[in-house]
């Protein structure tokens, strides 16, 4: 039990409303005093069905919407920062080293190969290039993109392909905490087994991970933990 | 944690301006740190450009500071410098990509001088080696070494901006301040230069600040966006979560605005 039991992310009582100004200021209240945390090699599965809020409590957390109130705790850098009252530099050095997301559509800059997108960030973060690439290439075999693609700019590629180049681009980083917006949905059997594999690898090295999957047996392969975001909003 | 105690490469406190009555910009609050690309957005006339001319040493603003950080000296403010030691900044530390490239370049003298010039500026005498490096950072803008002996006047629109890319980073400044860089160019000469500037922009650690209207260009190029309206700042934040989720009435207006390919 050396380090199963490390907590890197904690959310206290957070709200989320859309204000639409433009819509004479109507409110749209999303959800509010949530809370739980998040352990090392947990996989915490967000449960709820469509429009509960799941794929904005993720986004809350990545800095990627503005959560109303309430308190996100991220353990980064050997301290822990709390996220709603963060500068945007500290947002963004957490996304660089500590959090993780994968989105459910790529969304990159046109006309780079996909190898270049994928060894890109590593580059960025300063390992070697030879290093960067080998860990390129090898995340995209273990993710079955094939070889010959690997020089081509992703906008081409089937959905799947492009959700695949999607996941590698994140976790080739290693970050220690990962959320993950449907990662395996527009996958067939064979390469949503890959995905698993790759994640519940990344699992047993300790990331923590955030996900929402409304694949059943993907749920059932990667959870630990199972949030329902419904019964939290009841119970507030 | 290491960044909460970095000192930032440039410091805007309270800065307005007015063109007699009218406002030009009006209290304007930020700071950039080195490595970081910020983006400014708004209308036309809602005072981005004054505000980039301003911080990059080009009009002397009525109220407010605007501190950059020296390597040497630390931070100083630049309308405190003596002006030959704000141009000397200018054309050493400092990058200027204007919107119209006639602005920024000498057309009446080749590309590799326009390049090379400012190594000259800075005391290289040694031709050879201003040869070297202006043909270097002309391939690093990929643009055909074949060209560069040949007058700008001569060259494309996405070329021009190329050259003037290559022109400004040669001294490796450590602030580029560019407007509108890719208006009026083709998307597919677009898309090359936004790649060229984030490369570049990767490699050597530089901070950007580039003012434009097109929120794609901003959400792929930039980490922090301001939005401005009639002179004033109405949002600053990350980038995509200022166009994910606005906040204020207008900047939702200009994100809920976007054409749909």
């Amino acid at each position: 039990m050396k380090n199963k039991s490390i907590e890197v992310l904690s959310v206290k009582n957070l709200k989320k409303s859309f204000i639409l100004h433009n819509q004479n200021s109507i409110e749209l209240p999303v959800f509010s005093s949530i809370s739980f945390s998040l352990r090392k090699g947990e996989c915490l599965v967000l449960v709820g069905p469509s429009g509960a809020g799941k794929s904005t409590l993720l986004r809350s957390i990545y800095g990627n919407y503005l959560a109303t109130s309430g308190e996100i705790s991220v353990y980064h850098d050997q301290s822990w920062i709390n996220l709603v009252e963060a500068s945007p530099n500290i947002i963004l050095d957490i996304r660089k080293k500590t959090l993780g997301y994968v989105s459910q559509f790529l969304r990159v800059i046109p006309r780079i190969s996909t190898l270049d997108l994928v060894t890109e960030p590593l580059l960025g973060r300063g390992d070697t290039k030879a290093n960067s690439i080998n860990q390129a290439k090898d995340i995209l075999t273990k993710l079955a993109v094939p070889e010959n693609l690997w020089d081509l700019p992703p906008a081409t590629f089937s959905g799947g392909e492009q959700q695949r180049v999607n996941i590698a681009i994140t976790l080739v980083r290693q970050f220690p905490i990962l959320l993950l917006d449907e990662p395996t949905a527009s996958l067939d059997a064979k390469n949503k087994q890959a995905v698993i594999d790759l994640i519940i690898h990344e699992k047993k090295k300790g990331t923590a991970i955030i996900g929402i999957f409304h694949d059943e047996n993907v749920r059932d392969a990667l959870g630990t933990t199972f949030f329902d975001i419904e019964k939290a909003k009841k119970a507030a | 944690m290491t960044k909460l105690l970095q000192t930032p490469l440039l410091k805007v406190e309270n800065l307005s301006h007015y063109y007699g009555e009218q406002i030009g910009c009006a209290n304007i609050n930020f700071k950039i740190y080195n490595g970081e690309i910020l983006g400014i957005v708004g209308e036309s006339g809602s005072g981005k450009t004054t505000l980039l001319k301003i911080i990059s040493g080009l009009l002397r603003p009525r109220e407010g500071s605007i501190e950059f950080d020296k390597k040497i000296e630390g931070p100083r403010e630049i309308y405190k410098m003596s002006e030959p030691e704000r141009r000397l900044l200018m054309r050493t530390d400092w990058g200027i990509i204007y919107q119209n490239p006639k602005d920024g370049l000498r057309m009446n003298v080749s590309a590799g001088a326009n390049v090379g010039e400012r190594l000259m500026a800075i005391g290289d005498r040694n031709y050879s080696n201003i040869r070297y490096e202006s043909s270097d950072w002309l391939r690093k803008v990929e643009m055909d070494l074949n060209r560069m002996d040949d007058f700008p006047e001569t060259f494309s629109g996405g070329m021009l901006q190329r050259l003037q890319i290559a022109r400004n980073l040669i001294t490796r400044p450590r602030l580029v301040f560019m407007d509108e860089p890719t208006s009026g160019l083709d998307v597919s000469v677009q898309a090359r230069l936004l790649d060229l500037v984030r490369g570049l922009v990767n490699q050597l650690g530089i901070a950007c600040i580039i003012v434009s209207h097109d929120l794609g260009v901003m959400r792929l190029l930039s980490h922090r966006l301001m939005v401005m309206k009639s002179g004033k700042v109405v949002e600053q934040g990350l980038t995509d979560q200022v166009l994910d989720d606005p906040q204020h009435p207008y900047t939702q207006l200009l994100v809920s605005s976007i054409l749909p390919v």
